[in-house]
């Protein structure tokens, strides 16, 4: 008993230890972020690694998704004599959760695993001391353009896949199942509210990008400098990633998106 | 024998260092020096420290207690910002070079340039084909790191550690795993940097034969002891285990004959 608590207590402090060193590490990227001179080359470079190079993935998946809600959604309204509604369904279902929250854990997979295994490697090959040694700070280098860059690209990404799959719902929708147009489109620019549902949707895009730029840097730099180091760091980027989404998703819901 | 004695201050000294990774301890109360201008040799046994005294050299890593002084400087105490500035005073090579993979040679060599100091493009090209020309690298330049040889890869990165003309050099097994074509040239090049330049090298190797060609002395990691000399007085060593550490390499590598091997290389060879 008394070693089951000792345990539980030992497992706490190293878990709130571990929260205090990503908290600093988030601080020092901050930090390292704002500090001049400005290398805005390495942002642009990040920027079109995180963000360019999963475009693909992201208009397929959020095109099928589309699909599949108008598929879906038009099989059930149907029942009911909503169908003019599809558009209204599948928008809201996208722009307030869908489109974030699966944005997110795409790029999670696509993006912040090389992230947080790019990381690892540099740290095993001695790369991030080849650049102390040289004295570039290597999270002024390496580090803060990849977490800015996910930030700064999630929301257009998360932007991205909702139209696309709204243009999915409508292919569907429309020409497939002969809903009208008109009302697809009235469906859903009337029921689409600016502040609340697009900038809301934004606001999560932003915080799944800090939370991912944030892990996988962080289970990067401090991975073990070997080859399990590199595996370790990759696969745990995903999955703490991925869990972090779907609960931060439950909080950004709770706080903004309950209608008064 | 056990410490180098000179009249100037040691370029490079630690005293009294201890340190330990986590219950294994490295070091308990090591002291030792290097001198300005020399080639100084870094021997041990697998797990004796020598890599992690470079790496304490480098502020990489930081000792439980104890000073480390770079040019007269404590450099135990400093942040990492401070130590940036110390560092501008060092260069080192890694054993895997460390050159940063998505960069190409060119751009491997000119990336301390663009970031540390305020030269020009045209000014960090011709440092850059300079450096490259005097390791035989010239032509390599849009290269990545993963075309390149072992050997080249070397070279490349002893190139970069030389680019902004540091007073130190440390060498973390600059010899391992070359070729013997390969091997002298990099011996080759070392000695020149020493000579031409006044560099102060401090190379942990665990191959005797060239390390002791070059040495100017020589450093003996054993356990809880470091023996300091020149390489002929490790070699006359009546020390059990100082002679045993030699003996088995000369026995190893040369059958014997160590008559030949660690006899001074030419210094003038290396054209950096």
């Amino acid at each position: 008993m008394v070693e089951s608590i000792r345990e539980i207590g030992f497992r706490s402090l190293v878990v709130v230890a571990q929260l205090g060193r990503i908290l600093r590490f988030a601080g020092a990227i901050v930090r390292s972020t704002f500090a001049p001179p400005y290398r805005l080359q390495r942002h642009l470079e990040e920027l079109y690694n995180l963000g360019v190079l999963s475009l693909i993935i992201v208009c397929i998946s959020g095109l099928a998704v589309g699909m599949v809600l108008g598929l879906q959604g038009y099989n059930t309204l149907v029942r009911f004599g909503a169908e003019g509604s599809l558009g209204a369904v599948v928008g809201l279902s996208l722009i307030r959760e869908l489109g974030p929250v699966l944005s997110a854990l795409l790029v999670t997979g696509r993006a912040g695993s090389a992230t947080a295994a790019e990381i690892a490697s540099m740290v095993t090959s001695e790369q991030l001391d080849g650049l102390r040694m040289m004295s570039i700070d290597p999270l002024r280098f390496v580090v803060s353009p990849k977490a800015v860059a996910m930030v700064v690209v999630m929301p257009m990404l998360n932007a991205l896949f909702i139209l696309c799959g709204i243009g999915g719902a409508y292919l569907i929708g429309v020409p497939l199942m002969g809903l009208d147009g008109g009302v697809f489109a009235s469906s859903l620019t009337s029921s689409v509210r600016f502040s609340d549902d697009i900038v809301g949707s934004l606001l999560k895009a932003v915080v799944f990008g800090a939370l991912m730029g944030l892990i996988a840097t962080f289970r990067g730099y401090f991975s073990a400098p070997t080859a399990a180091g590199v595996s370790a760091a990759t696969t745990s980027t995903v999955v703490i990633t991925s869990v972090a989404i779907l609960i931060g998703d439950y909080f950004l819901t709770a706080l903004w998106g309950i209608e008064p | 024998m056990d410490q180098a004695r000179s009249a100037d201050p040691p370029h490079v000294a630690l005293r009294d260092i201890h340190m330990a990774f986590d219950d294994r301890v490295v070091f308990e109360g090591l002291s030792c020096a290097f001198a300005r201008g020399r080639i100084s040799v870094i021997l041990g046994g697998s797990g004796s420290g020598k890599s992690t005294l470079l790496r304490l050299v480098g502020g990489l890593v930081q000792p439980s207690s104890g000073r480390i002084e770079v040019a007269g400087q404590d450099i135990t105490r400093l942040s990492e910002r401070e130590l940036y500035a110390v560092r501008s005073r060092l260069g080192m090579l890694f054993q895997g070079g460390a050159l940063l993979d998505s960069l190409t040679v060119y751009d491997n060599l000119a990336l301390p340039l663009r970031q540390n100091s305020d030269a020009s493009p045209s000014e960090v090209d011709q440092r850059v084909h300079e450096r490259l020309a005097a390791v035989g690298l010239a032509g390599c330049e849009g290269l990545l790191p993963g075309q390149l040889s072992g050997g080249m890869l070397r070279r490349a990165a002893l190139a970069r550690a030389m680019i902004a003309k540091p007073e130190i050099l440390l060498c973390d097994e600059p010899f391992s795993g070359l070729d013997p074509l390969s091997l002298k040239r990099i011996e080759s090049l070392l000695a020149g940097i020493n000579r031409r330049l006044g560099t102060t090298l401090l190379l942990v190797s665990h191959h005797i034969p060239s390390t002791m060609r070059l040495a100017d002395r020589v450093l003996l990691l054993l356990p809880g002891r470091v023996v300091q000399g020149t390489p002929e007085e490790m070699l006359a060593s009546a020390d059990p285990e100082v002679a045993g550490f030699f003996n088995e390499d000369v026995e190893e590598t040369h059958a014997g004959d160590a008559a030949g091997w660690w006899a001074p290389i030419e210094r003038g060879g290396a054209s950096f």
